[in-house]
């Protein structure tokens, strides 16, 4: 028996399709950024496979060797093109995969449908930018902070909730794409859901902030209940307006 | 193994150069060999308080930079055993300082000495870096005031955050709270802090409460720590602060208001 170098695996790929319609450089750079700028999370750094099933027009008037260069500017990885046949000949010098014909229907993009299609065709990342603006494409883990956060400190929990097992004293300022927990008193600032998440929240054990807010709507201290004030509460969003909830 | 002490409060005036004196010379008269280092380039002042100014010839930099031996600089106090002085240039900046240079004195002094205090300028800057970057102990200055408490939070998150120990992923830096200057009858008065309230925000063990005591000023002014005078409440409370560094479980005291008898009040109490 000889070791074996390799091994040949079937596998399934998700991965983003950009259904091309029409293509001008710079209309088609200044939309696609737009789009990254959306949800960097899914799109940077994201393989992409070109699909020219719904271009409109003669689909040899593109060049791929432009079309695929200022993806890879914008920081996109071109795997390929699909359903292309009148390109087979320019798209060959460009390197990239020619594959066959989608078999099935893809899900539009933007809709954030959870339908997947049939079995061996692509599937298009099931969730969107607008899907409440949760992104759960990977589970990223939460940040757990066991120090008290000092005056003057930042902390971020990028994609993540953000635990903090101690207090947050005056001065200091606490982020998290998620949600916030605060196991002590929480003195500074509090911002959840930054990247625009409605759904996050902030809970603490005692409320002495100078400031906290839920996706960008934001309360500072003279606007918290008094009653409230050194109570355990939580801080979350009913309609696009912070409220603030003794636990 | 040498114990680095940094004497710390980010806010200037709170008393960190007493402190660093008192303490300093409370270990060294408990006969434990002990350096102060004055990492306050430029606004040399331990040297004043030591009552030791005349006899400064080399100081830190000079040492740095190779211009003395750590011998010539090191300062002899008169007073105490077991107790040296490491004085700061008068006529530098805080960029004089290396933190090469400061390893290199801290590990020379290391094989030799018990506890190494070192007296931190005010401020956030370099000048204030280098004092706790080596630290294994930091003892935080502050005055029963809002903002001397929010300084000495904001130093607590640099001592966590840019000490060595922080960065090389250590056991982090033991910090202590040494509140200064408390006046209880002012703290029921509203005009003060209390003890509990410094507690509560900066979240760290206290070390000792030192009352406010004109004994202190008079101390500076006479170049002798305060702790050696033991008559006095400032210079007890600091012998006390130097028991408790040392492991000792000590009851804090002063922090009440102090019930003046019917003799004291015609003497005329202190």
């Amino acid at each position: 028996m000889t070791d074996l170098c390799f091994r040949l695996k079937g596998s399934v790929l998700t991965t983003v399709v950009l259904e091309l319609h029409h293509f001008t450089d710079v209309e088609f750079r200044r939309q696609l950024e737009q789009k990254i700028e959306q949800a960097p999370q899914l799109l940077q750094q994201s393989p992409i496979v070109f699909d020219l099933d719904k271009y409109v027009g003669d689909p040899a008037d593109i060049d791929p060797a432009a079309l695929v260069q200022l993806c890879r500017e914008l920081g996109l990885q071109p795997l390929g093109f699909r359903s292309c046949p009148a390109l087979n000949g320019a798209i060959r010098n460009s390197d990239l995969a020619v594959l066959p014909t989608s078999s099935g229907r893809g899900t539009p993009f933007a809709e954030g449908s959870s339908s997947t299609n049939s079995a061996g065709a692509s599937r298009t990342a099931r969730e969107s930018e607008e899907d409440s603006g949760k992104q759960q494409t990977a589970r990223v883990p939460s940040k757990i902070v066991t120090q008290p956060v000092r005056s003057g400190q930042q902390i971020y929990a990028r994609d993540s909730d953000l635990i903090i097992m101690s207090q947050v004293s005056e001065g200091a300022e606490v982020l998290a794409d998620g949600n916030i927990h605060v196991y002590g008193g929480l003195r500074g600032k509090a911002l959840a859901g930054v990247q625009g998440d409605m759904t996050a929240r902030i809970f603490c054990h005692s409320l002495e902030a100078e400031l906290l807010s839920v996706a960008g709507n934001f309360m500072l201290s003279e606007d918290l209940p008094e009653h409230l004030w050194k109570k355990p509460v939580q801080a979350c969003l009913d309609d696009g307006t912070l409220y603030v909830e003794p636990l | 193994m040498a114990k680095i002490i940094v004497v710390t409060s980010g806010k200037g005036g709170v008393g960190k150069t007493t402190t660093s004196a008192s303490i300093g010379t409370g270990l060294a008269v408990k006969g434990h060999k002990t350096a102060i280092i004055d990492f306050d380039v430029g606004l040399r002042n331990l040297d004043l308080i030591m009552g030791c100014e005349r006899r400064v010839v080399y100081d830190f930099v000079n040492v740095i930079n190779g211009d003395a031996t750590l011998k010539q600089a090191l300062i002899k106090d008169k007073r105490t055993e077991n107790l040296f002085i490491l004085p700061a240039s008068q006529t530098r900046d805080k960029d004089a300082l290396t933190l090469e240079g400061v390893e290199k004195v801290l590990n020379d002094l290391a094989e030799d000495f018990e506890f190494i205090i070192c007296d931190s300028p005010a401020g956030i800057e370099a000048g204030a870096l280098m004092a706790m970057y080596f630290a294994d102990e930091a003892i935080v200055v502050t005055n029963p005031e809002v903002s001397s408490v929010r300084d000495s939070d904001r130093i607590l998150g640099i001592l966590q955050s840019k000490s060595r120990r922080a960065e090389v992923g250590n056991e982090p830096v033991i910090e202590h709270l040494l509140l200064t200057r408390y006046n209880p009858e002012r703290v029921i008065a509203g005009e003060m802090l209390s003890v509990t309230d410094v507690e509560d925000i900066l979240a760290i063990p206290l070390l000792g409460v030192v009352p406010e005591s004109e004994a202190v000023l008079k101390a500076s002014n006479q170049g002798q720590p305060v702790i050696l005078d033991d008559k006095t409440r400032a210079g007890q409370a600091y012998a006390d602060a130097v028991s408790r560094l040392l492991g000792n479980d000590v009851q804090h005291r002063f922090l009440e208001v102090e019930k003046k008898s019917f003799f004291k009040r015609v003497i005329g109490g202190r």
